[in-house]
């Protein structure tokens, strides 16, 4: 929110004019009734993330098993039942929701980090060597399948979580680059940044006092949806066991121990796809909702 | 024409050889290699040596690179598996067909179904079918796809015991894989259909259309949705050439012996020639296809054809 603030404050200049602008998109945002319901779910995801540790203990509820227990279907007192290991769901979910966020977060970090560097370099120096080879880069990696060469990174660095990170962040860094080279391109030439350059500022704070705050929004947009699309990653690759291992409970890897029992215990598989549907779906909608709220030709 | 699919063809050359280098990098520098993982951690050393000198993993990193690429430039060799011991090409090949199969599934499933989704939408915008799709749409974009599978596998092969839970021996294994597959391309197609539908029937000549006294349903299929079906056909196209690459693990799930399965058992075993024979093939194979959906763009848009021809006279024009 601060960044928002510097880029309105140096496009309007003015405190009264900034303020009218972030209410401006807040209640166009607002105005969006799946927007606000996706913000509302999503408050909750976090609180929960937050709460959890407060509530529950990670060795006793959510990792230690108890075969005595295993296999109770829902009840009043296992909301989701029991796993095969004896373990409460309901918990595991819950906790589960703190993995899926901070991996998420971080694949998002360092694709959007790696993406505005690379982007705005390239857009900057629009038709320069730099940017030629650049893009063709981009170009190559957008040509490999992203889960296939997210795989072909874990495998290779070996199964962890920061691996995981870093594999799904620079499989989905050239489409970073593009969307971020693509709104510095369209700054670039506007006045603001010909007084610029017109002033004797260098290149460098050109770039990241003048240019980038200025393509702030299509950014935020895209790493909303990119969070939501990292997540399902995140739980794809645990699923095939590539990414947070068992007994972690990331939502694709209690998934992946579910699915041996499926057949006979389909109530396993419910709880944990909904977890990651709904979560996905508050991002999916607050991103929709930001980028019309954003979009300025609907200011009018 | 000529020129252009010759150009385009031309640039497909640094593409893939920029692919093979990512990946070869990628799968040599990481540590572990393919003679220790397919003779296992308890192998005598001797045994792993002699595999390494066998399938040609000693020497320096540039040196197995440029011998792999002079390879296939020079003969057309893909170089050999390093498990099966088998030619790559056939490798590649005696289990293509069943992505083949499976992507045709998913597209004919998510093209037919999502453009008569999206058309009827666009015409009922904002009544309760627009937003029931609507719904159906965010829900299908929210799942992940191995999650919809498992789902239709308990309903559909567990519950109502109506399809085979996983294999690729007849049509019926290729339904559920079909949908799962579909789902994701099919909110894509729905969103397209629908605002693509909206733009154009917001155009004058629709109004004339109507205005002039011509049938609801031929202003919507012959003035509306022939104007909206260029972003449709792209959207086709692209989806069928991630279709190729982007089913692993849809594959996995019901055990379809595809190329997506030959990948993932290729990258655990390091079987170095095999990950990028299928992936190369793929990137071919899917920048082969976006090249035929933008010359069928030209062919069925007449402005197009228009504006080409015009760029054809101007030039002839010029070089006069």
């Amino acid at each position: 929110m601060i960044r928002i603030n510097a880029n309105i404050d140096k496009k309007s200049g003015g405190i009264i004019k900034r303020r009218s602008q972030l209410a401006s998109i807040w209640f166009r945002f607002r105005k969006n009734k799946m927007a606000f319901l996706g913000l509302i779910m999503f408050l909750i995801l976090v609180v929960i993330a937050f709460a959890a540790p407060l509530v529950l203990d990670y060795e006793r509820d959510i990792i230690s098993q108890n075969i005595s227990q295993r296999f109770l279907g829902p009840s009043s007192q296992h909301i989701f039942g029991t796993d095969q290991f004896g373990r409460d769901i309901f918990k595991r979910i819950l906790w589960g929701s703190r993995l899926s966020m901070f991996v998420g977060l971080g694949v998002v970090g360092i694709s959007l980090g790696g993406g505005t560097i690379i982007g705005s370099l390239s857009g900057y120096y629009e038709g320069s060597v730099l940017d030629n080879v650049l893009m063709r880069f981009c170009d190559m990696f957008l040509a490999i399948p992203g889960t296939l060469l997210a795989i072909a990174l874990v495998s290779g660095f070996g199964n962890s979580i920061p691996n995981l990170m870093l594999a799904l962040g620079i499989s989905t860094m050239p489409k970073m680059s593009r969307i971020v080279r693509a709104s510095v391109l369209s700054i670039k030439n506007q006045e603001f940044v010909e007084a610029a350059i017109s002033c004797g500022t260098s290149d460098f704070r050109i770039m990241f006092r003048h240019i980038i705050p200025n393509a702030v929004g299509p950014m935020i947009v895209e790493g909303t949806l990119s969070v939501a699309r990292s997540i399902i990653s995140i739980a794809s690759m645990s699923f095939i066991g590539l990414g947070v291992q068992p007994p972690n409970p990331e939502w694709g890897a209690m998934l992946s121990e579910a699915k041996a029992q499926m057949i006979n215990y389909p109530y396993l598989v419910y709880a944990p796809g909904i977890a990651i549907v709904l979560t996905v779906m508050s991002l999916t909608l607050i991103g929709d909702g930001l980028r019309d709220a954003l979009d300025p030709k609907m200011k009018n | 024409m000529t020129k252009f699919i010759i150009k385009r063809l031309l640039m497909l050359i640094p593409v893939l050889l920029g692919i093979s280098f990512i990946l070869f990098s990628i799968m040599n520098l990481t540590p572990g290699d393919a003679a220790t993982l397919l003779l296992g951690d308890s192998s005598k050393p001797e045994a792993v040596e002699m595999l390494r000198e066998e399938l040609g993993l000693n020497g320096g990193f540039f040196e197995r690179y440029f011998n792999y690429i002079g390879n296939i430039l020079l003969r057309g060799d893909f170089g050999i598996s390093y498990r099966t011991k088998n030619p790559v090409f056939t490798e590649v090949f005696t289990r293509f067909h069943y992505t083949l199969r499976l992507a045709f599934a998913a597209i004919a499933i998510s093209s037919i179904l999502g453009v008569l989704l999206g058309i009827l939408s666009a015409i009922k915008q904002y009544t309760a079918p627009d937003n029931i799709i609507t719904a159906i749409t965010l829900g299908l974009t929210s799942m992940p796809d191995f999650w919809l599978g498992l789902m239709l596998i308990i309903l559909f092969a567990v519950k109502l015991r109506i399809l085979p839970i996983s294999g690729a021996t007849s049509w019926k294994h290729f339904i559920l894989p079909g949908f799962t597959a579909a789902a994701n391309y099919l909110a894509n197609t729905i969103r397209m259909s629908r605002s693509s539908m909206l733009e154009v029937s917001r155009m004058d000549y629709i109004r004339t259309a109507r205005a002039k006294g011509v049938p609801e349903k031929d202003v919507i299929f012959k003035h509306t949705f022939k104007n909206a079906l260029m972003p449709i056909v792209t959207l086709v196209g692209v989806n069928m050439g991630w279709q190729l690459g982007g089913t692993i693990i849809i594959e996995q799930i019901f055990g379809i012996p595809g190329i997506g399965s030959l990948m993932i058992q290729s990258i655990r075993l390091k079987d170095v020639p095999v990950v990028i024979g299928c992936v190369m093939f793929v990137a071919l194979l899917s920048s082969l296809i976006n090249l035929a959906t933008d010359i069928i763009y030209m062919y069925i848009d007449p402005r197009l054809r228009a504006q080409f021809a015009k760029v054809k006279k101007k030039a002839v024009t010029a070089n006069d």
